[in-house]
């Protein structure tokens, strides 16, 4: 029954779609489904006010942009904030760092959550769930500046740490000005900070998991890790895919102020990301349009790997971010 | 900026950076900016000499109040010993007649005071004023950062107070200054500044600075110019047997007797411009024996500074937490005594006295008279004659723009009026009692609701009037005096410059490879090569254009 109803439904979509030409089906329809248009019309204008319109101000990146001339009174200078762009080397030194940054995280930051997820489902006491639940959310709402200054008094030159082994003779290290270990450090902050955050949206995914399902396995003889390998990972897959291609589209946004605090700890080599390049070139000395274009670049790559991650997912059978059919 | 302890612009206080900034930038003199006629960009730089503004600058009239004890020597401040016993009224009437709000941007390096409503000393002051203000205060660490934003949206409030340092950092602020803030020439000018006796009283020279696109664009806030002073505690000097340095070699010496890490003791916070200083580096430009302008970082004494800083890091002395983040806050570490050294702003002093008073009667902050490296002659970096301006918004009509220049004559009554006292103090037997000495001393509700808000809408002739901290007065005053003597030439001396914006953008990457010499992350060698940089992306354009500035005006 169920596949007879299916297979009709269609056709009589597309009976009413061929209908739609016509003027008083339209006005039917206008009739029939005004109270859903009229919800989602505040939305549709908040979008277009909001997102899609300063868009359009991304032409400043082709201009020689004064505020206080207007996108009309400034002079468009073609690409010449692109090509100023790609012949800085610091330019080119803070993609890579964003890139290393990005590629290391997505290594050894992804997977935290879906572990954390798996483990913290695997507990049956709900009490001590919800406990260690909410001891590993709370750091996601404190602010960079207090998460920098936590690991600052933990293990920085004044820390705890390094006072402990001065004060039992030891030579002190400093773990927070070390430029060859930035990455570990900015992949430890982000874990510390987001993992246990980044957890919820996996526990939600292992919530729509079938208990059947386990059960029907565990009575066929499948140990724990078998039905971790054959019902939880495949249950959790969709989403995965479909965070990992989001990640990707923010490949070139890997924060701002984790970095910002710490620049100066460990140098502009190691901490400057295009985030903070686009702050210290173009916003803080006022040239907008030079921070538009890597802002412009940064959406376009981003745009792109987007695009990529969702075909390739779809190459494999996953429904990705979105489908066309 | 530059400098280990993050130069400490982005924590200055208000009366510590008046006209100091910009001089000791990477991007070298950055006074900020005057043009001639148009409004165009300053992406190219501009300059207007301070002898052609004749015309538009107010006359100056004296103001007729309390004279100081200690005069102001060289061009130092003078300074007041005693709080007068009785206190002048210099705005008999209110200022704003309309009532109508004013709004007001200011900057402020403390806790914020509670707001407009719930705040006893802004009813005090705007029932003087006539009408309420109503200031939004941002924290002056951040203040740069918000203007540029602010100006670009073109949202601005009645008054805005803009710090030099601030505008040295933005590019076309000239433009800026042409299309959001009123012209106050007519205003102002010449014998039309009677009308506001008070802003009669401030200098000439700091009005000059107030010009932008020959029009006067700002009321200017008076300075002395000193952008540092190396402070160190004297209470711990004392402790531990040591003497203030006279030459860089003591100094290097201090820095082992000082640093204690198992005593979370280090001896220096952020030193770096007053190290320049003390080697003979200029505080923009200088010219070589055939004339040609050298930047201060190419200099061979900036290599050797550099060089030095870099061993104070190596050898451990810098308290680890400057080491970790070059704007560290540095106030509390020092007056928590965990580092005993450090550059600041004049402002700091009082301001640390202030804090710490009641807290730790030992707590002695003093200022090392200024020395040269190899025990010589020293130099001390001069400012402008005004660091700070308040803008008045664009198009608010002719009543109006009085009323609030009316405000602006509130703020800059000097010590002794009884505007002063209000704005500095608030009431009397409210937020503040009077010590036997007449100094005042706040209560806890004056220590809650007081803040430098109305202080920073305007200047007021530079004093030196904290008498009641045993000693400062005359310190201060005899530091000031003797560091005036010093003063190194300015050879830009009366002339208002923009500098060009490449020249702007290359601070940031200079100061970031200096950072990473200090730290031992790039060898000192590399010091030639990122000179070698700045020279090429945009100093070498820089110098044409400052010669050019300097060859126009005959020098």
């Amino acid at each position: 029954m169920t596949t007879v109803g299916s297979s009709l439904r269609p056709k009589a979509s597309r009976a009413r779609g061929s209908a739609k030409a016509g003027g008083a089906s339209w006005r039917h329809r206008l009739r029939r489904d005004w109270p859903l248009l009229a919800m989602v019309a505040p939305v549709i204008v908040l979008l277009g006010v909001f997102h899609y319109f300063p868009t359009l101000g991304n032409v400043i990146a082709f201009q020689d942009y004064s505020p206080y001339a207007g996108i009309r009174g400034s002079d468009f200078i073609g690409f010449a904030n692109f090509e100023r762009m790609f012949s800085e080397p610091a330019f080119w030194s803070a993609l890579l760092n964003t890139l290393a940054i990005t590629a290391f995280q997505l290594v050894f930051y992804f997977p935290v959550p879906i572990f954390l997820a798996l483990l913290l489902n695997s507990v049956l006491s709900v009490r001590l769930r919800t406990l260690v639940q909410g001891v590993v959310y709370l750091p996601h709402f404190f602010s960079w500046v207090l998460v920098v200054s936590l690991f600052q008094q933990m293990i920085g030159g004044a820390g705890l740490l390094a006072q402990t082994l001065r004060s039992n003779g030891y030579q002190a290290v400093d773990l927070m000005t070390k430029p060859d270990s930035f990455i570990l450090l900015v992949t430890a902050q982000s874990i510390w900070k987001d993992a246990g955050w980044g957890m919820i949206v996996f526990l939600a995914a292992l919530s729509t998991i079938n208990p059947a399902l386990y059960e029907a396995a565990a009575a066929d003889g499948a140990n724990r890790w078998r039905r971790l390998w054959h019902i939880t990972l495949p249950g959790l897959r969709p989403v995965i895919v479909l965070l990992l291609i989001l990640r990707l589209g923010d490949a070139l946004t890997v924060g701002f102020e984790q970095f910002i605090l710490q620049r100066s700890a460990v140098g502009g080599g190691a901490a400057e990301v295009l985030d903070t390049y686009v702050y210290y070139q173009g916003l803080l000395v006022g040239d907008f349009g030079y921070g538009a274009a890597a802002g412009l670049f940064k959406g376009v790559v981003g745009l792109v790997l987007v695009l990529l991650a969702n075909r390739f997912a779809h190459l494999v059978g996953e429904q990705g971010v979105y489908s066309r059919s | 900026m530059i400098g280990p302890g993050g130069g400490s612009t982005n924590r200055r206080t208000f009366l510590s950076l008046l006209g100091a900034g910009a001089a000791v930038t990477a991007g070298g003199v950055t006074l900020s900016g005057c043009s001639s006629g148009d409004s165009g960009s300053s992406v190219n730089g501009r300059a207007e000499t301070e002898d052609k503004l004749g015309g538009l600058l107010p006359k100056y009239i004296a103001y007729d109040g309390v004279k100081p004890d200690l005069p102001g020597e060289n061009g130092g401040a003078p300074g007041f010993t005693k709080y007068p016993a009785t206190l002048q009224r210099a705005v008999p009437d209110k200022p704003v007649k309309s009532g109508k709000e004013v709004t007001a941007m200011t900057p402020l390096w403390a806790p914020l005071p509670p707001g407009l409503g719930s705040n006893t000393y802004f009813d005090a002051n705007n029932e003087r004023i006539g009408a309420p203000v109503r200031f939004n205060i941002l924290s002056g660490n951040d203040y740069g950062d918000k203007l540029g934003p602010l100006l670009a949206s073109g949202n601005v409030p009645d008054l805005l107070c803009v710090p030099g340092w601030n505008i040295s950092g933005l590019t076309r602020f000239g433009q800026a200054a042409d299309k959001l803030f009123e012209d106050l020439t007519p205003y102002l000018a010449g014998d039309k500044v009677a009308a506001y006796p008070l802003l009669a009283n401030l200098p000439t020279r700091a009005w000059a600075y107030g010009v932008w696109n020959s029009q006067l664009k700002a009321v200017p806030f008076p300075s002395t110019g000193f952008p540092w002073a190396l402070f160190y505690r004297k209470d711990i000097f004392d402790q531990v047997g040591a003497a203030p340095p006279k030459t860089a070699d003591e100094l290097l010496a201090l820095g082992k007797q000082l640093t204690d890490a198992r005593a979370n003791r280090w001896a220096f916070g952020g030193i770096t411009d007053e190290i320049q200083r003390a080697f003979g580096v200029p505080s923009g430009w200088r010219k070589d024996s055939s004339g040609k302008l050298v930047h201060k970082v190419e200099t061979p004494e900036f290599e050797e500074a550099i060089a030095f800083v870099r061993k104070v890091f190596q050898n451990g002395y810098v308290h680890p937490t400057v080491v970790g983040n070059k704007a560290t806050d540095e106030k509390p570490l020092f007056e928590g005594g965990q580092l005993v050294i450090r550059q600041d702003g004049l402002g700091a002093w009082p301001e640390s006295l202030q804090r710490q008073s009641s807290i730790n009667p030992k707590f002695d902050m003093q200022p090392i008279a200024p020395f040269a490296h190899d025990g010589g002659t020293p130099i001390t970096w001069g400012g402008d004659p005004a660091g700070i301006f308040t803008f008045v918004k664009k198009g608010l009509g002719k009543d109006r723009i009085a009323e609030l220049l009316g405000v602006l004559n509130y703020t800059a009554a000097p010590f002794g009026t009884e505007e002063n006292q209000l704005y500095s103090y608030g009431v009397e037997g409210k937020h503040y009692t009077r010590q036997s000495s007449g100094a005042p001393k706040l209560t806890a509700l004056g220590q809650k609701e007081v803040a430098t808000t109305y202080t920073f809408l305007g200047g007021r002739p530079e004093a030196i009037t904290q008498s009641e901290y045993p000693g400062y007065v005359e310190a201060m005053n005899a530091w000031g005096n003797n560091a005036a003597k010093l003063r190194e030439p300015n050879l830009f001396e009366g002339i208002r410059v923009e500098q060009p914006s490449k020249m702007a953008a290359l601070a940031q990457p200079f100061d970031d490879k200096l950072q990473d010499i200090y730290r031992g992350r790039r060898p000192v060698s590399e010091l030639k090569v990122a000179v070698k940089e700045w020279q090429t992306n945009g100093g070498n354009e820089g110098r044409d254009f400052y010669a050019k500035v300097l060859s126009d005006n005959g020098r």
